[in-house]
């Protein structure tokens, strides 16, 4: 891990002086998490690509940003790919609220232990990616970061700048969540049936 | 990540392993073509910036050989008016004895005997012979054309009076001296000559 910032280190420094193998290891090595993170969190690819471009350009612009003292070039990138996703979905309004969250479970339905298993592989991967998308922002970001990049609490807790316990609690609370939301849909598609 | 005992909680496996499926079912990278529009981004800007640095380079090269040669240039001494307007000293031979004190009055007569002007020859001769003193009433602004060299024939101590620097004990002997002189009779410098 000390070895990975230091290399890091050596890597922003000789980018800095305008190396482009530099700049191509950095990019090789974040792009594919960043990319995957900003994907997930909006749903939208254009915003994936989007956000990989603007953390790498920012990099590129001041890489005498980056303060080793205060954590990992990683959590850097990660940090800029939020701001900027958050950014992109404000802008796409494709956000929704905590309290619309909370006010939507409880119309949920409880029983949702065979749900998953009604459900048809592609029908399931289609209803989680859509119940993923429509969590509050700090749940979803634990279930990217946790379940979908499958970081430890320990490194999603680095990421989010807050405690391990936070993020598991968050995590469970997501994972609560997005089963209520397959139960609904599939409430919703057996009335369709009939 | 958390372990999951699917046989305990069923609906956990399962959504664990839907999002499992979700997460390899989505794209592992960014596009390619962000990659090489980030390097081509990167070329440019260090293009700009090597650009800019060496426009800074130059700018201060040149603002500094101009401070430096302006400084030079102020530093050099002025050349002295009597070295450059020096002609040829015509002999005033006074008609009367004179006592005046104004190296503008012309008239001198020897009065002293050989002896004696042989002393003040020696001692005229152990100063500097061929140069021309600056007077107190030197001028280096004075253009040299409007300067003229007067040869004269005073007492030392009228000479000591102008400025001259003639020993203290040659007071009374006559000395044969090159005056340059403005053209408003103002002496600037003076050469002894005997």
């Amino acid at each position: 891990m000390a070895e990975r910032l230091s290399d890091d280190q050596e890597l922003l420094r000789q980018l800095a002086k305008g190396n482009e193998d530099a700049f191509r290891t950095l990019y090789e090595r974040y792009q594919g998490r960043i990319y995957r993170f900003a994907l997930h969190m909006s749903g939208n690819p254009a915003t994936g690509e989007e956000t990989t471009q603007e953390v790498f350009l920012a990099l590129m612009g001041k890489p005498k940003a980056y303060d080793p003292a205060k954590g990992s070039l990683a959590g850097y990138l990660f940090g800029m790919a939020r701001n900027i996703t958050r950014r992109a979905m404000r802008e796409t309004a494709d956000d929704i609220s905590l309290d619309e969250e909370t006010e939507r479970d409880e119309f949920a339905v409880a029983g949702d232990l065979d749900v998953l298993e009604e459900l048809t592989n592609g029908e399931l991967l289609s209803a989680l990616r859509q119940a993923v998308l429509t969590l509050p922002e700090p749940y979803r970001e634990a279930v990217v970061l946790c379940d979908l990049e499958e970081l430890s609490y320990q490194e999603a807790a680095d990421l989010l700048e807050c405690a391990p316990g936070t993020v598991a609690s968050r995590l469970n609370r997501a994972r609560s969540i997005l089963k209520k939301k397959l139960s609904v849909q599939r409430a919703r598609e057996q009335k369709c049936a009939t | 990540m958390r372990d999951i005992d699917p046989i305990r909680n069923p609906s956990e496996a399962l959504l664990s392993a839907a999002l499992n499926r979700l997460a390899k079912g989505s794209a592992r990278q960014a596009p390619t073509g962000v990659g090489e529009q980030l390097a081509q981004q990167f070329r440019r800007h260090h293009r700009r910036r090597r650009r800019t640095r060496a426009v800074v380079v130059f700018s201060l090269a040149v603002g500094l050989t101009f401070a430096v040669a302006l400084l030079l240039s102020l530093q050099q001494p002025a050349p002295t008016a009597p070295s450059v307007a020096l002609q040829p000293a015509p002999v005033v031979t006074p008609e009367q004895p004179s006592q005046s004190t104004s190296p503008r009055s012309v008239a001198a007569q020897e009065r002293t005997s050989p002896a004696s002007r042989r002393n003040a020859k020696a001692v005229v001769s152990n100063t500097n012979e061929n140069a021309f003193m600056p007077l107190g009433t030197y001028d280096p602004a004075m253009v040299p054309g409007e300067l003229q060299v007067v040869r004269l024939e005073l007492t030392g101590a009228d000479l000591r009076l102008v400025g001259a620097p003639v020993a203290e004990d040659l007071a009374d002997r006559r000395v044969l001296a090159d005056i340059v002189v403005a053209s408003d009779g103002t002496p600037y410098a003076v050469r002894l000559v005997r």
